[in-house]
């Protein structure tokens, strides 16, 4: 029944329902009816094999290593994690109302740890070539222009790009 | 007595970047032993990836180590941002550097294992895939750490000295970072979850 009719418009449609004849059906109408259709059901007859129940095709079964992504990692890990992601977001959101907010105090951290962080690194290049390289080679290398300095810098870049090479040619050879 | 100490000292002290290097192969060897023992399948993960792309490990490892001191910086952040985290920073950086070295070595052996295989060309002299593996790992090793060893015995002449271990610099560099690149590239392709779902 549509709700959008006046009741002007639902008066005949009202009448013509009216008009329609009761439909009264006798108490064992159904069964009568149900007696002449016929119902296909499986009777198990001379012979008949039982079906058995068809198994999951492996195709259609979700590899667990392809969803294993999407499984819930046990509770701890998960407090661990959201704990970290948190810190994490508080401190930037500090660091961000600070920029905003005081940026002559963000100024002064930046000028008194960058400094600092800038000659940390210096010191940790400079351990860490003469480590590598030694003493002499380092000497060579800081004397700039100089040939044993080229030639020890080209030597290094040979190495690298030797191991390259090889790992290349293993690469291809393993495949 | 002071004075045979002293001059015996001396003249040991040429062996000394011998010996260091030496040491150096024997520690790598023992690492790598009880890494190959305990996590072979992880070590042929890291493997497959750096023959998938010898240049894709080694950009993954520069920008890797590029990141280091970030995830260090990350690292301080986090723990800072709350009062245990704070007395927590020293242990934290400590645990952090442990972790970016055992994932370098990690990758080293993969790449001494890939380079010894292909050393050895495939001969089938062992009995068991493990112990083709360790095979390749030593020689594989042998040839890296041998760089190191060579240099060091020359290291008394100036110039030959530095450009040898120059050399050897810059080979184990471009190993060491296609190690680490590929170990990061197996970690977020999820290789290593895949395996241990299997």
């Amino acid at each position: 029944m549509r709700d959008d009719l006046t009741p002007d418009e639902f008066a005949p449609i009202e009448q013509a329902m009216k008009r329609l004849p009761y439909f009264d059906p006798s108490p064992g109408f159904p069964d009568k009816v149900m007696a002449r259709v016929t119902r296909f059901q499986a009777v198990a007859a001379p012979g008949y094999i039982q079906p058995v129940p068809r198994v999951r095709m492996p195709e259609l079964v979700p590899q667990r290593d392809e969803v294993v992504h999407y499984m819930r990692r046990p509770l701890p890990v998960r407090v661990v994690a959201t704990a970290l992601l948190a810190s994490a977001a508080v401190t930037m959101s500090l660091i961000a109302l600070m920029a905003v907010f005081r940026p002559d105090l963000v100024m002064l951290v930046v000028s008194t740890f960058g400094d600092q962080a800038l000659g940390f690194l210096t010191i940790l290049g400079n351990q860490t070539a003469t480590t590598v390289l030694g003493d002499t080679g380092v000497g060579y290398v800081r004397t700039a222009g100089s040939l044993a300095g080229i030639a020890t810098m080209a030597t290094f870049a040979a190495g690298a790009l030797g191991t390259a090479a090889v790992l290349s040619a293993a690469s291809r050879r393993a495949a | 007595m002071m004075h045979f100490l002293l001059a015996f000292a001396f003249m040991s002290r040429p062996f000394h970047p011998v010996g260091l290097a030496i040491s150096w192969l024997l520690v790598v060897m023992v690492i790598g032993f009880a890494v190959i023992s305990y996590a072979g399948d992880k070590v042929e993960i890291v493997v497959n990836t750096i023959r998938d792309g010898v240049g894709k490990s080694v950009t993954s490892g520069l920008l890797g180590h590029l990141a280091i001191l970030p995830g260090a910086v990350g690292v301080i952040i986090l723990l800072g941002a709350t009062i245990i985290g704070i007395l927590l920073i020293p242990l934290g950086l400590v645990a952090y550097m442990i972790v970016v070295a055992g994932v370098a070595m990690f990758g080293f052996i993969a790449v001494a294992l890939l380079t010894g295989a292909a050393l050895t060309g495939g001969k089938q002299r062992d009995n068991t895939p493990r112990g083709a593996m360790l095979r390749a790992f030593v020689i594989g090793t042998c040839a890296y750490l041998g760089l190191w060893i060579v240099a060091a015995v020359f290291s008394w002449m100036p110039l030959i000295g530095a450009l040898l271990r120059s050399f050897a610099a810059g080979a184990t560099f471009v190993a060491v970072t296609a190690g680490f690149g590929a170990v990061l590239r197996s970690y977020w392709r999820g290789d290593f979850a895949r395996r241990s779902a299997m």
